[in-house]
């Protein structure tokens, strides 16, 4: 077979082969492309139905939370545990239940049991102080201070009996933490209350709150009259 | 008479071979086609749905969005709840002093006659407290009612004396 006879058979066959590779070439081309569209549109949807799990499960927590956020318990517990330092609360609870168990007030300290730092969340202040009065009535304070807000720890109580009467040195720790900054991402899971944690609400709902908290917001008074601002009507003789 | 002539170039002459390549590729034309024409449609008529599907998706997606930023003031009283009960929990946890107290009231609360308080002592999680007892018999029923009482896990009786002005002196702690 000659060079030019195999060029005129290539050349018979040269349109069949072209419309060959042309067909096969769109198909391959719109097999992957369509192949990977619809990949794409499948983990999209799948991450799209996962994230709308997420979202809806969130909403449905939430929606069900709602009232225990907004009930007394839930305020108890942010004066149980508030995010500064509660020695003025402690001391006002104190005061009243000193007043109410008829108790002298002899001694009182107060001192910084940690040093806050970028790690610490839960802070701790000694209130050490000494009372008198009988012994059940110290007893009775004691067994009372584990009810009052902010929470306190008994960490010592020495009680000396001297017949009628009693003296009492006692040291409580009283907690603080400052409040989370952060809320958790949008895609993780959000979970509602445990039994426990409703539970420990429970618990603590029955305690007692101080008069005032760190969420009143200052009250607004009128100004107070400057003694010093010419008055109209003002007779300095009838002053004198 | 004019001859007639062909000036075209004469068509060559297809041999078996060519014919047969030509028939091959033909054929392999048609079913590439025919796949073409299968996966085509089908292929554009799912990427239809997959992305009518995922708008749809887009749309609740958003929904959800805008209902969490709704409730946004819930998600934080949530997570501050949540962060002061874990706390709170902790807190709780380490208050044994105040339960050993009111068992150690209970104790002195409930003292016969013929004993009386001295001196009590609390810490972290001991009490230990001194009592008098006027007579061996008031100090003997104390013991006898107190080791009976299965409500205290562990009761340690130290520094027993006896002073004839006083009675006898006794340290009790309780766990």
């Amino acid at each position: 077979m000659d060079k030019k006879n195999i060029f005129s058979q290539f050349n018979q066959i040269r349109n069949p082969l072209l419309l060959l590779v042309g067909t096969f070439l769109i198909t391959a081309f719109a097999t992957f492309y369509l192949y990977g569209r619809i990949m794409f549109l499948r983990r999209e949807i799948k991450s799209t139905q996962d994230q709308n799990k997420i979202f809806s499960d969130r909403v449905s927590t939430l929606q069900i939370i709602r009232p225990d956020i907004e009930s007394n318990a839930a305020k108890t517990a942010l004066i149980s545990l508030p995010s500064q330092n509660p020695s003025l609360l402690v001391i006002s609870q104190m005061n009243t239940l000193l007043d109410e168990y008829s108790l002298n007030l002899t001694r009182l300290d107060l001192n910084l049991l940690t040093n806050p730092s970028p790690e610490e969340t839960l802070f701790e202040v000694s209130i050490s102080f000494n009372v008198d009065g009988s012994y059940q009535n110290i007893s009775d304070f004691i067994t009372k201070l584990g009810d009052i807000t902010p929470l306190v720890n008994l960490r010592q109580a020495d009680i000396s009996n001297t017949g009628e009467s009693a003296e009492a040195i006692i040291e409580l720790s009283s907690f603080w933490s400052p409040f989370p900054t952060q809320l958790p991402p949008l895609t993780t899971s959000l979970t509602g209350l445990t039994d426990e944690e409703k539970e420990i609400l429970k618990s603590i709902s029955n305690f007692i709150n101080p008069t005032f908290d760190e969420s009143l917001s200052p009250r607004r008074y009128d100004p107070r009259a400057n003694p010093f601002s010419p008055d109209d009507d003002f007779d300095p003789e009838e002053a004198l | 008479m004019p001859e007639k002539i062909n000036l075209l170039p004469k068509e060559p002459k297809k041999t078996k071979e060519v014919e047969k390549t030509t028939r091959l590729i033909g054929n392999a034309t048609y079913f590439i086609a025919i796949i073409l024409t299968i996966i085509g449609p089908l292929g554009g008529l799912t990427v239809y749905k997959f992305t009518r599907d995922l708008t749809k998706l887009k749309v609740e997606n958003e929904t959800l969005r805008s209902s969490i930023a709704n409730l946004e003031s819930t998600e934080q009283g949530l997570v501050l709840l949540k962060d002061r009960v874990g706390k709170i929990q902790t807190i709780l946890g380490s208050r044994q002093s105040i339960e050993i107290h009111a068992k150690q009231a209970e104790i002195i609360e409930a003292l016969p006659d013929g004993l009386a308080l001295d001196q009590t002592e609390l810490k972290s999680d001991v009490s230990r407290f001194s009592l008098l007892a006027i007579s061996s018999k008031a100090l003997a029923g104390f013991l006898k009612d107190i080791s009976s009482n299965n409500h205290y896990v562990s009761l340690i009786l130290s520094d027993l004396s006896f002073n004839p002005y006083l009675g006898f002196t006794f340290n009790l702690q309780v766990f």
